[in-house]
């Protein structure tokens, strides 16, 4: 009776201690698998359900769209539900195209949005492997591997204090969660994944 | 002296009041305050597409009002990524700005903002007179010292209009009522070239 006490005392302590930190062996492992599939990769489309949670709200906020990406660093958010909007990220300009309104920015001027665009664009490849830049942390919880990616850049940092990205079994990134500072978030999570897919030039036009 | 009286008349019209510019026809107020019912509801998470055009210039996100008790509510406003452009708590009729972009940190914008909501956000306001015009029954408040003129009808509000020097310098139009939401809301700044567009999603 004793043993099996002690057993399920062991099982409960494993099964509630769920994430834990990954070795560095383990990290590196991560790190060059997702280095090795983002350099083979050229483009991705995948179908992203994003949701956008404020603590005093009794909801989170849900969008549906599909993401469009074409390497090095073209990249495009279509919103389709529940409203329509498209944001592509080109040749250092944001174009908007807001249910039939089009715009523009040049991104450029504008450090900060220049800088949180290039992170998200690499971030849909996981590509933020960069200790100069962030201060990284890898956990893991049965087969889901993740790592935390907190700003070093003081001003950076006011705006995002992490994005935590879900890695798949090929080093795709599954779910990207941006942490705000009061520990707001934004959660994208990706489903029906292409790579490498001719993409028609027309996607990225505007 | 025919020309001297239309004068006459001609320049005592441009000094009128805003009630009396408008024909409004003076009615006895059956109730001593307003009500804007569209922020009211602290079950209901207010989430808005929001539109902005400013001098040719546009920006676009979602806005978002939670009332978190009486006289108390939260108004964030974030690209539609989810980035917070804006956060501001509003209690008991003092701002506080929780966080805004540096772009937008500019005082004129954040007291145009500021002074927007309270209006927007204003539940209930003592009514100073009340009036009609058509079919519509009009009650004019004083908000932070400044009159705004409440245009309901069929019980429902459907416009306020921030007048300064008898002139509206500012509108809330509220359409597509569903229950206590208004489906669009626009404030427009026809001085200023300013017009906010929500849609609620």
């Amino acid at each position: 009776m004793r043993k099996l006490l002690f057993l399920l005392f062991i099982l409960t302590v494993s099964l509630l201690q769920g994430q834990s930190d990954m070795t560095p062996i383990e990290a590196k492992a991560l790190r060059e698998q997702v280095k090795t599939l983002a350099e083979s990769t050229t483009t991705i489309v995948s179908d992203f359900t994003q949701n956008k949670h404020l603590d005093f709200l009794s909801n989170d906020i849900e969008s549906t769209g599909t993401l469009y990406f074409k390497a090095p660093d073209v990249v495009k958010w279509e919103y389709k539900t529940p409203y329509s909007y498209t944001a592509l990220f080109k040749s250092n300009t944001l174009y908007i195209n807001n249910e039939g309104d089009k715009s523009s920015m040049d991104m450029a001027s504008n450090k900060l949005f220049k800088r949180l665009i290039e992170l998200i664009a690499n971030s849909i490849r996981g590509n933020l492997f960069d200790e100069e830049l962030f201060a990284i942390s890898y956990f893991k919880n049965g087969n889901k591997r993740t790592a935390h990616f907190a700003p070093k850049d003081s001003e950076f940092a006011l705006y995002i204090k992490e994005f935590q990205i879900d890695f798949g079994a090929e080093g795709e990134v599954v779910q990207l969660i941006m942490l705000e500072p009061s520990e707001d978030y934004t959660k994208i999570v990706f489903s029906n994944r292409k790579v490498n897919q001719t993409i028609e030039d027309a996607v990225f036009a505007h | 002296m025919r020309f001297l009286l239309i004068s006459l008349f001609a320049l005592l019209l441009s000094c009128a009041s805003y009630p009396v510019k408008n024909d409004f026809k003076i009615i006895p107020a059956t109730q001593n305050q307003v009500f804007n019912p569209y922020f009211s509801d602290a079950k209901l998470d207010y989430i808005y597409k929001a539109h902005l055009q400013f001098n040719g210039y546009t920006l676009s996100g979602i806005f978002i009002v939670k009332k978190i008790e009486d006289k108390h509510y939260r108004i964030v406003f974030t690209t539609e990524m989810g980035n917070t452009i804006f956060d501001f708590t509003l209690q008991n009729n003092v701002f506080q700005t929780n966080q805004i972009l540096p772009d937008i940190n500019k005082k004129w914008v954040v007291n145009i903002l500021q002074k927007d909501f309270r209006v927007l956000l204003k539940e209930n306001a003592l009514i100073a007179h009340g009036y009609n015009l058509s079919e519509s029954i009009i009650y004019e408040v004083k908000i932070n010292n400044m009159s705004y003129y409440y245009y309901s009808m069929d019980d429902q509000l459907k416009k306020i209009a921030g007048v300064q020097s008898r002139k509206e310098i500012v509108n809330f139009i509220f359409s597509d009522v569903e229950k206590t939401m208004a489906q669009k809301i626009e404030i427009i700044h026809a001085k200023l070239n300013l017009r906010i567009t929500l849609k609620a999603i």
